[in-house]
C-alpha cells in the first residue's frame, strides 16, 4: 500500500480514536449530571493537549521519523521560498565552497585513490624499490631482482618492467607509442586478463633476443586494428618485427600520473627495442649496477607488508655479502600501491593536503558568513519560533527544523557544486603543465560514486555545520518576553556577540588565505621574471629519436646535417640547431670530468649542433663558436658556461685548456674553444650549474630534440617542418612538438596554478567576510537605533554617529587580523616550499594585505556608518 | 498537576511503562474494549487511586498493538459511531502470564525490604 494513504489513514483513525474517548467522556459527565457546556469543557480538560497526545501516539508507529523529516524538508522549503534572496546568496555561497571541494576530491581520485583499470585485487600488489644506505626508492638490477624473484617466500610473484618508448611503424608513416619491457610473469603478477589472443609466458622472458612478440592494450587495438583479430599479425617497432600474440583488457600500465601504455614486449627483447643503448655497452639484464628493472609483487595470502619487507631485507643482505662490489650499501623497500614512489607518493599526498586545508579555509568561511546571516534571519523568526514552542514543540524539534532547513539549503549548495566544481576543474586543467596529455584528459571532473558521496557528506555536513549555532542560539530564548514583544534584551545581546565572533572568524581566515595568495603571486612574480639567459620567444623545439629508428651513427649523422640545412632554407626560419637536451626541460645529462692541479667536477653536458649558441641566443664571452672543422677526426673540443670556468680556471682564461671526459673507454682529453654566458639549463629555479657544450660531430647521441629560431610564429611553421622531416623518412615519428615558452611556462605551472587558486579563494573569502562584517554592523545600526536617535537628538553631529559604527567596525577588523595574523604565521610555513625568491613572513607582503583587507573592512563599515547617521531622531524614538 | 510541557509526558510514560502495559494487558483479559473503556477500568479497579494519562495511554496502546499483544477492530457503537476496541492477542497472553509472575515477585522482594521483621 502507498506509504502516504497508509499515513493518511492511520491519522484519521487516530483522529476517531480521540474523538470518541471524548464522547465518551462527555457522555459520563452528562450521565453525572454536567451541562452539556461544562461535560465538554472539563472533557478536554481532563484530556489534555491533543495535538500532543496525537504526536506522542504517532510517535510509537515507528514511521514518524521520516514523517517528521517529510514535514521539516517541506516547511524548510516553503521558508527559504519566502526568503529567495538570502536562499540564493546562501546557496551560491555553500556551491563555491562545498564546488572547491568536490572539485579537489574529483581530482584526488582520478590520481591517487581510482584504482588502475584492468589489474585485479590491486590491494595486494606491492612496489619494490632499491634503498641506497638506507634512503631513497630506485629501480632495481636486474640480476638482483632475478635474485629477490627466486629466493622469496611471501610472494605469489615479482615482475619486472621498465618503461619505454616504441616507434610503432606501418607501411607508411610510424608514431611514438609508451609502453614498457616486461618479464613473463608481468601479467600473472597484476592479473591482468586477455580480451583477445593470449598474454605472456613466464618461459617468453627467459633467453635474450629470443621472443619478437607483444602484447598491445584494449585502446590500441581498436584505434589501430579496428579491433579486428590480430593475434600472429606482425608489426613494426622501432623498425624490428614483432608478432602481436594478444590484447590485454582494459590494462594501460601500472604508472597512474604518466601516460597510459600501449605495448609491451618481454624484458628480453631490450637490446632490440634500444638498440641504441646496447651499441654503447649497456648490459641491462646482467648488470647489478645498473637500475633498469622497476619490480612489483603479488603477496601471498595473508602475508603483511611486513613480512614481505623481511624476507627481502634478507636477500638483500645476502647480496650484499656476495657482491659487496655493487650491493655493499644497498637495501630493498617494499612500499604499498602501484606506480608512485613512496617519496612520489607523499609529495602528492603534501600538496593535497595542503589544497584541501584552503579548500576547507574556504568552506568554513562560507560557514561562518551563512551562520551570521541565519542568526539575524532567526531573530526574524522569534516569535514564531517561540509559538511553536509555547504550543508544545520540543526544543529539539526546533532545532532540528532548523537545521533541516540549513541541511536543505546546503544540499542545494551542494547539488550547484557539482556544476562549480566541473567548470573549476575544466578551467584549471588549463592552468597544468601540458607534460602528460593522458594525465589532463585525466583530470576531468567526473561524477562517479564517491565523488558524489563526497560532496553529499559534505553538504550535510556543512548544513550541520552553519545551523548548529543559529539553531541553538534560537531556541535559547526565554518564552514570556518573546510572546510579548518584539524582543530586544539579553537574547539578542547574545546574538550579537556570536555573530561579531563570526565575523572575527571570517576575518582571520581571510587573511590567512590572503596573506597566502601574496605570498604565492609574489612567487609567480618572481619567476616569471626570471632570466632564463637566453631569448625564449619563438624557439620552436621537436623531439626525433633515430636510435629507435635503427640508425647508426653514420646514418644519424648524415640524416641530421642534411636535416639542419633543409630547415635552414624555411621560409620564417632563422637558425636551426640540433641538442641532446632543451633547456628548461627538467632533465640533463651530467659526466664527472677532472682538470689538471684542480681535481674533478661534477658536469652537466648538452650534445649540439654548431649554431646551438647561435639558435638559443646565448652570447659567447671569450673564443670561438664549433666550426664544420670540429670533426670525429680532430681534437675533441668543448664550449663551456661562465660557472664551470670560474670553477676550474679561476682568474684564468680558459680558452685553450684542457679537461679530461671520462668515458667506457677511458680519460678523452677535451679542450675549451670558447666560454658562454650562464644559463639556466636545467631548472629555472636553480643557480646555474657547471655546464659543457660538446659538439655533434664527436659525440653522437641518435635522440635529438630540434631548435628552430623563428622570425613567425612557431605555430605557423609546424606543418612545413613535418613535411621537411618526411621527406628525410616517413617513418620517423616527430614527438614533443613545443615552444621553449611552453617548457618555460610549464616550470612554474605548478606555482601559477598555487597562487591562481589560493588569489580566486582569498577573494572570495575577502568578498564574504567584508559582507559578513557589513551584515553585523548594519543589524547593529537597525537595533540601535532608538539610542542613535536619542544621541542625534541630544546634539550628537553626524561625524560622531558615524564613528561610533566604524569604531565598532574596525575593533572587530582588528581582532580578526591579530588573529588572521598569528594564524598566517603558523600557515605559511606550510607554504615555504612552493615559494620562490620571498620568505614566508615577507614584511611587504603581509603589511600590504592587511593594508587592503582593512580597507575592504572600512568600505563595508561606511554604509552602515552612514544609515546611522541619516536616522531620523524623531522616527527613532516614536519607533516600535 | 499537568504540565503541558512534552518532556513531562515522556518521564511518565518510562516512569510508568511496564506498570501501564501490565494494567492494559490485565484489563483486556476479560475482552475486547476500547480505549476510555480501558482507562475508565482501570480507575473503577483501583478504587480511582490511579488515573491514566491520555498521553501515556494512547502511546502504550498503539506501541503494544506493534508488538503484537493485543489487536484492534474497529466497530460502531449504538449510538453509530466508529469505535476501536482491542483485544489480548495468545502473545498479549502469554506475555501477561510472564509480566504477572515478574510483577509478583517485584511485589514480594519489595514487601520483603520493606517489612523485614515479618521475614524473621
Amino acid at each position: 500500500m502507498n506509504f502516504f494513504r497508509w499515513q493518511h489513514r492511520k491519522d484519521e483513525d487516530l483522529n476517531a480514536e480521540i474523538r470518541h474517548h471524548l464522547d465518551e467522556t462527555i457522555r459520563d459527565r452528562i450521565a453525572r449530571g454536567e451541562t452539556p457546556e461544562d461535560a465538554r469543557l472539563n472533557a478536554q480538560r481532563e484530556f489534555g493537549n491533543v495535538g500532543l497526545v496525537k504526536e506522542v501516539t504517532r510517535a510509537m508507529w515507528g514511521w514518524s521519523w521520516l514523517e517528521q523529516v517529510g514535514q521539516d524538508l517541506g516547511y524548510g522549503a516553503r521558508m527559504l521560498a519566502k526568503q529567495p534572496g538570502f536562499s540564493l546568496i546562501a546557496i551560491l555561497t555553500l556551491a563555491l565552497g562545498i564546488g572547491a571541494n568536490s572539485m579537489l576530491f574529483s581530482a584526488l581520485q582520478a590520481m591517487l585513490l581510482r584504482p588502475l583499470p584492468g589489474i585485479s585485487e590491486a590491494n595486494r600488489l606491492v612496489q619494490v624499490g632499491r634503498t641506497n644506505n638506507g634512503n631513497g626508492f630506485e629501480s632495481v638490477s636486474f640480476p638482483d631482482y632475478r635474485d629477490y624473484r627466486d629466493q622469496n617466500s611471501t610472494f605469489l610473484g615479482l615482475a619486472a618492467e621498465s618503461e619505454q618508448e616504441f616507434h610503432l611503424g606501418t607501411d607508411k608513416s610510424a608514431e611514438r607509442i609508451k609502453g614498457a619491457l616486461v618479464t613473463g610473469n608481468y601479467f600473472d603478477v597484476l592479473g591482468v586478463k586477455a580480451a583477445h589472443g593470449r598474454l605472456l609466458q613466464p618461459a617468453e622472458s627467459e633467453v635474450e633476443g629470443a621472443n619478437a612478440v607483444a602484447v598491445i592494450s584494449a585502446r590500441l587495438w581498436r584505434k589501430q586494428f579496428g579491433g579486428e583479430p590480430v593475434a600472429g599479425k606482425t608489426i613494426s617497432l622501432n623498425a624490428n618485427p614483432y608478432t602481436i600474440i594478444g590484447v590485454a583488457e582494459a590494462f594501460q600500465g601500472t604508472n597512474p600520473l604518466a601516460d597510459k601504455a600501449d605495448i609491451w614486449i618481454p624484458i628480453t627483447m631490450w637490446r632490440q627495442s634500444d638498440p641504441w643503448m646496447a651499441q654503447i655497452g649497456a648490459d641491462w639484464l646482467n648488470s647489478r649496477s645498473s637500475d633498469f628493472a622497476d619490480v612489483i609483487g603479488r603477496l601471498k595470502p595473508s602475508v603483511t607488508l611486513e613480512q614481505a619487507q623481511a624476507d627481502l631485507s634478507a636477500i638483500a643482505q645476502r647480496l650484499a655479502q656476495h657482491y659487496p662490489a655493487t650491493n655493499a650499501k644497498r637495501g630493498v623497500q617494499v612500499a604499498a600501491g602501484l606506480g608512485l614512489s613512496p617519496n612520489d607518493n607523499q609529495e602528492l599526498r603534501q600538496f593535497f593536503g595542503l589544497q584541501f586545508g584552503i579548500v576547507a579555509i574556504v568552506l568554513l568561511i562560507a560557514c561562518a558568513n551563512l551562520a551570521g546571516l541565519l542568526l539575524s534571519l532567526t531573530a526574524a523568526r522569534q516569535q514564531e519560533l517561540g509559538i511553536r514552542m509555547a504550543i508544545g514543540a520540543g526544543r529539539w524539534r526546533i532545532v532540528r527544523q532548523l537545521l533541516t532547513e540549513s541541511t536543505l539549503l546546503a544540499l542545494l549548495g551542494g547539488l550547484l557544486a557539482l556544476v562549480i566544481a566541473n567548470w573549476l576543474t575544466d578551467s584549471l586543467r588549463s592552468l597544468l603543465p601540458d607534460k602528460s596529455p593522458d594525465m589532463q584528459a585525466q583530470l576531468r571532473f567526473t561524477l562517479d560514486g564517491r565523488v558524489a558521496l563526497f560532496t553529499l557528506a559534505l553538504s550535510v555536513l556543512t548544513g550541520m555545520l552553519f545551523g548548529i549555532a543559529p539553531a541553538w542560539q534560537a531556541t535559547k530564548l526565554n518564552l514570556l518576553p518573546v510572546l510579548k514583544e518584539a524582543g530586544n534584551s539579553f537574547s539578542q545581546q547574545m546574538r550579537s556577540r556570536l555573530r561579531s565572533t563570526l565575523v572575527v572568524v571570517q576575518i582571520a581566515l581571510s587573511l590567512m588565505l590572503l596573506i597566502s595568495a601574496g605570498l604565492c603571486l609574489r612567487t609567480l612574480q618572481n619567476a616569471q621574471a626570471i632570466n632564463p639567459g637566453f631569448v625564449t620567444e619563438n624557439l620552436l623545439t621537436a623531439r626525433l629519436d633515430l636510435g629507435r629508428q635503427n640508425y647508426t651513427e653514420t646514418q644519424g649523422q648524415m640524416f641530421y646535417q642534411s636535416l639542419r640545412e633543409r630547415l635552414r632554407r624555411l621560409p620564417g626560419v632563422q637558425s636551426a640547431s640540433l641538442a641532446q637536451t632543451v633547456p628548461l626541460e627538467g632533465s640533463s645529462y651530467g659526466n664527472t670530468v677532472s682538470v689538471e692541479q684542480r681535481g674533478q667536477f661534477n658536469l652537466r653536458y648538452n650534445i649540439v649542433t654548431p649554431e646551438y649558441l647561435e639558435t638559443l641566443g646565448i652570447p659567447l664571452l671569450l673564443g670561438r663558436q664549433f666550426s664544420a672543422y670540429d670533426t670525429a677526426q680532430s681534437q675533441r673540443v668543448a664550449i663551456i658556461n661562465e660557472t664551470f670556468a670560474r670553477a676550474a680556471w679561476p682568474n684564468e682564461n680558459p680558452v685553450g685548456k684542457i679537461f679530461k671526459w671520462k668515458d667506457r673507454t677511458g680519460d678523452l682529453p677535451i679542450e675549451v674553444i670558447g666560454v658562454a654566458r650562464d644559463t639556466k639549463s636545467q631548472d629555472l629555479f636553480q643557480a646555474p650549474r657547471r655546464v659543457a657544450y660538446l659538439p655533434l660531430a664527436q659525440q653522437y647521441d641518435g635522440g635529438l630534440t630540434l631548435l628552430l629560431r623563428t622570425s613567425l610564429p612557431p605555430e605557423q611553421l609546424l606543418s612545413a617542418i613535418q613535411q621537411e622531416i618526411r621527406a628525410l623518412d616517413p617513418r620517423l615519428p616527430v614527438y614533443n612538438i613545443k615552444t621553449i615558452e611552453q617548457y618555460r611556462r610549464a616550470a612554474f605551472a605548478q606555482k601559477r596554478l598555487q597562487a591562481v587558486l589560493l588569489s580566486g579563494f582569498g577573494l572570495l573569502a575577502l568578498v564574504l567576510a567584508s559582507l559578513g562584517l557589513y551584515g553585523v554592523l548594519s543589524f547593529g545600526v537597525a537595533q540601535r537605533t532608538r539610542e542613535i536617535g536619542i544621541r542625534i537628538a541630544l546634539g550628537a553631529r553626524a561625524n560622531d554617529v558615524v564613528s561610533l559604527v566604524v569604531r565598532q567596525g574596525i575593533k572587530l577588523t582588528a581582532v580578526g587580523i591579530l588573529l588572521g595574523l598569528a594564524g598566517a604565521l603558523a600557515v605559511t610555513r606550510v607554504l615555504a616550499s612552493l615559494l620562490y625568491g620571498v620568505s614566508p613572513t615577507d614584511p611587504l607582503t603581509f603589511v600590504g594585505v592587511i593594508f587592503v583587507l582593512a580597507l575592504v573592512a572600512l568600505c563595508a563599515c561606511w554604509v552602515p556608518a552612514r544609515r546611522a547617521a541619516k536616522v531620523d531622531p524623531m522616527i527613532a524614538l516614536r519607533g516600535d | 498537576m499537568k504540565s503541558h510541557k512534552k518532556q513531562s509526558y515522556e518521564n511518565r510514560i518510562e516512569l510508568l511503562q511496564g506498570t501501564l502495559d501490565l494494567l492494559i494487558l490485565q484489563t483486556l483479559q476479560w475482552g475486547p474494549r476500547h480505549g476510555y473503556g480501558i482507562s475508565q477500568a482501570i480507575r473503577a479497579g483501583s478504587g480511582e487511586v490511579l488515573q491514566v494519562d491520555t498521553g501515556s495511554l494512547y502511546p502504550a496502546l498503539h506501541r503494544l498493538e506493534r508488538k503484537k499483544w493485543i489487536k484492534s477492530e474497529w466497530t460502531t457503537s449504538e449510538n453509530n459511531q466508529k469505535v476501536k476496541t482491542y483485544q489480548l492477542t495468545t502473545a498479549g497472553k502469554k506475555q501477561l502470564a510472564a509480566e504477572r509472575s515478574n510483577w509478583e515477585r517485584l511485589t514480594a522482594a519489595m514487601a520483603g525490604i520493606l517489612n523485614p521483621t515479618e521475614e524473621a
